[in-house]
């Protein structure tokens, strides 16, 4: 008896076992497929417009190209070049100014905002809907909006500043203005974006921790200090390095506004590389230009995936 | 206007007169009537369609498709005009060729025209012209449509900078009299007198502003050359800036800034057109190009009376090499019909018909003295084609060197900087644009 069970239980496991991979494998590459089948239109859009083109903008970045025409390979002599570019320095510091003045204040106008409407309020829906709908319009089309209303000598800013008698304003001729201008335009552009983002965040918290917080006394500018923005803190973190990353590639509204000038002033990194690949034909510099930025957006962007996975993770 | 001043003008800068050495250039000793004795010209006809790329006014549009029209209807091949706008077209065109979808024919500055021949993507028009065609043109400007010695386009016409003034506002300030020949223009102490006049008279109103923006940058130079200065040695190939008269022109330049006779916010590297502002009465006058008077008549219509008068001089009267050619592209696939249309865009009747509607100067030789019946503003137009006698030869080879492109961008660079910083030094901007020019003549 012994004998013949062990005679049948001692064939089983390889033989069951052996299906078991048989199927577990069938399954799993069914399961491939059916994932490579479905990813595919994505990995193809991105292999089009993302993957060559970031291979072609590195090899660019590598010759001395005008955008047609001869293209000569001159190694890293790009990057040599822009390391004694007084230019790309100045591009680098407006750039990084811009960052440090329009990420706090998108932030705080962001958080405003969908504090100020995540209570009820009369057509509150619209409301949210006015803030978001910078979001929706094109930067260029946002951008001659406010060419018309900061034009110094027609622009409807300066005549309402000049009724009501005050000194009317160069917002195009006087760089601190014109940066003015252009940060303007980016918060206005942005808000819609972190408030329906905060107020996700907002509507995520617990009713009961402000309930507990109110029985201990956290009441008004206390229950935010104390509740509202430690809990917010992962989104704000969220918010401050997408608008870094957002920051950096500041282009169209500059484009419209100001074109980099008056002089420097305004000239952003992604505005140089425009302007030293498409009007002064020096695709291989641009392109170089263009590789040091997605560098510095690379290393926010693994930033950002590291703190979302260990939050996840969490 | 007197007739003579024009070929006087033109044989002095060398744009037209028996030049034997750039005539020889047009490519004549290749073409098949040099060497076959039949000239080298088809008049079949043609089939397909053709594009050709530009910008323009409406008047300019218009012209262009009747021409085009024309054309069709003479050698059967449709040709298509497509307009952009002024500041894209260089971009659009460059990123077409890039993709191998440049247009057949597109319109190009003749300070650009090398810049692209360069790069070989223009089509030689040896074996479709015969050996006199480049004789009927002002041979400076046909010297600029040569490339390794082969013509890489036609020149279709010139256009000159001079004053458009308000007369509203010169009236208010008590000016009741503008220079009536090149001789009586003002000199830039009078010229300040005038502005500081306007500026009084005219609270809130900026008395002047320059056309030096973007791809007109160049047309500082006007100031340059009015102090005696110029841009490069006889050579071509040394910068000459850091001189007394290069420093005079750009101190005075920077004066009428810091002065506030300027407009402030109209500088070089924004697209903010002095003519666009002109019509709302918010500048007194402008320097501005003979081919804006359609679109300032246009947009001004009854609402202020205005004219032209005569740019200023210092040591000497100067004006810029403005206009533009028609280029064939290598790459087009019907490349026959193209350059037939280009050619026949500069015949005797065409160009006189583009230019009485466009209010832009001719540059064949058969009309340099021929009396045009201009559309619109006829009676200001003789103060353009005199102003025009004062381009100075130096200022036209200059424009039309193949690195003139990368003088235009040290230009919009350096002078944006300068004229938008009341502290910038004369001599760091000397500096940044020697050696920006210096660069750009090396590429």
């Amino acid at each position: 008896m012994t004998t013949v069970v062990t005679r049948r239980r001692a064939p089983e496991p390889p033989v069951r076992a052996g299906g078991r991979r048989r199927v577990a494998s069938a399954a799993l590459k069914a399961e491939r497929r059916a994932g490579l089948l479905m990813a595919s239109p994505a990995l193809l859009v991105f292999t089009l417009f993302m993957f060559i083109p970031l291979a072609l903008t590195f090899w660019y970045s590598l010759q001395r190209y005008s955008g047609f025409g001869r293209m000569r390979f001159i190694g890293l002599d790009n990057y040599a070049a822009i390391i004694n570019d007084a230019t790309f320095w100045t591009a680098s510091l407006n750039t990084l100014l811009y960052t440090a003045l329009t990420v706090p204040i998108g932030i705080v106008c962001g958080l405003s905002a969908a504090l100020l409407l995540n209570r009820w309020m009369p057509a509150r829906g619209l409301f949210r809907a006015l803030f978001y709908v910078p979001v929706v319009i094109s930067g260029v089309a946002s951008g001659i909006i406010f060419l018309r209303l900061f034009d110094p000598i027609v622009g409807i800013l300066n005549q309402m500043l000049t009724t009501i008698g005050l000194p009317a304003i160069d917002w195009q001729g006087n760089g601190t203005w014109a940066l003015v201008s252009i940060i303007l335009v980016s918060t206005w552009q942005g808000i819609g974006f972190g408030m329906v983002v905060y107020l996700a965040a907002l509507q995520g918290i617990p009713r009961e921790v402000y309930e507990a917080g109110t029985v201990d006394g956290a009441v008004g500018w206390k229950r935010f200090i104390h509740i509202t923005w430690p809990l917010l803190r992962p989104t704000t973190f969220f918010l401050v390095v997408y608008s870094i990353i957002g920051s950096f590639q500041v282009f169209d509204v500059v484009y419209v506004l100001t074109r980099g000038g008056p002089g420097t002033s305004t000239t952003f990194l992604v505005q140089y590389a425009y302007d030293q690949g498409f009007n002064q034909r020096r695709q291989g510099y641009a392109a170089a230009i263009g590789v040091i930025i997605y560098l510095v957006v690379l290393v926010f962007t693994v930033l950002q995936w590291r703190f979302s996975k260990s939050r996840d993770d969490a | 206007m007197s007739q003579l001043d024009r070929r006087t003008f033109l044989l002095s800068t060398g744009l037209i007169g028996a030049t034997a050495a750039l005539a020889a250039c047009s490519g004549g000793s290749e073409t098949p009537t040099s060497t076959g004795g039949a000239p080298a010209v088809s008049t079949g006809k043609l089939s397909g369609t053709v594009t050709l790329t530009t910008w323009g006014s409406d008047q300019e549009v218009a012209a262009f498709k009747k021409i085009a029209a024309d054309f069709t209807a003479a050698r059967g091949a449709q040709v298509k005009i497509e307009v952009l706008p002024y500041d894209q077209i260089r971009t659009v065109v460059d990123r077409r060729l890039q993709a191998n979808q440049a247009p057949d024919l597109f319109r190009v500055s003749y300070t650009d025209v090398t810049g692209y021949a360069a790069n070989g993507v223009l089509a030689d028009l040896s074996d479709h012209i015969d050996s006199s065609f480049g004789q009927q043109f002002f041979p400076g400007l046909w010297a600029a449509m040569q490339y390794d010695g082969a013509p890489i386009g036609v020149p279709h016409h010139t256009d000159t900078s001079a004053l458009v003034y308000n007369k509203a506002h010169f009236a208010k300030a008590g000016i009741t009299s503008v220079p009536d020949s090149l001789e009586s223009a003002w000199t830039w102490e009078e010229l300040v007198g005038v502005l500081g006049k306007l500026k009084t008279a005219n609270p809130g109103v900026s008395p002047f502003a320059f056309n030096y923006q973007l791809y007109g940058a160049y047309r500082w130079f006007n100031t340059l050359f009015q102090a005696g200065g110029t841009v490069l040695d006889a050579s071509m190939k040394n910068v000459t800036l850091d001189t007394e008269q290069a420093k005079k022109a750009l101190t005075w330049t920077q004066s009428l800034y810091t002065q506030g006779l300027h407009a402030p916010s109209v500088l070089v590297k924004r697209p903010t057109y002095p003519d666009e502002i002109f019509p709302t009465q918010k500048i007194s006058m402008i320097q501005a190009g003979d081919f804006l008077v359609p679109s300032l008549d246009g947009a001004i219509a009854k609402k202020f009376e205005w004219g032209v008068t005569y740019l200023p001089h210092d040591k000497a009267a100067a004006t810029d090499l403005g206009g533009n050619a028609v280029v064939v592209t290598e790459g087009s696939p019907n490349k026959d019909a193209a350059i037939e249309f280009a050619k026949f865009l500069v015949t005797k009747e065409n160009m006189q018909y583009f230019c009485e509607k466009t209010t832009v100067l001719p540059v064949r030789n058969d009309l340099a003295d021929a009396k045009l019946a201009f559309d619109v503003k006829p009676d200001l137009m003789p103060v353009f084609q005199k102003q025009a006698t004062t381009m100075p030869e130096a200022l036209v080879k200059t424009s039309t060197l193949p690195s003139f492109p990368g003088i235009n961008q040290a230009l919009v660079d350096n002078m944006d900087q300068f004229l938008s910083n009341p502290s910038a030094t004369v001599d760091s901007v000397v500096g940044g644009l020697t050696t920006a020019i210096q660069k750009a003549l090396q590429v």
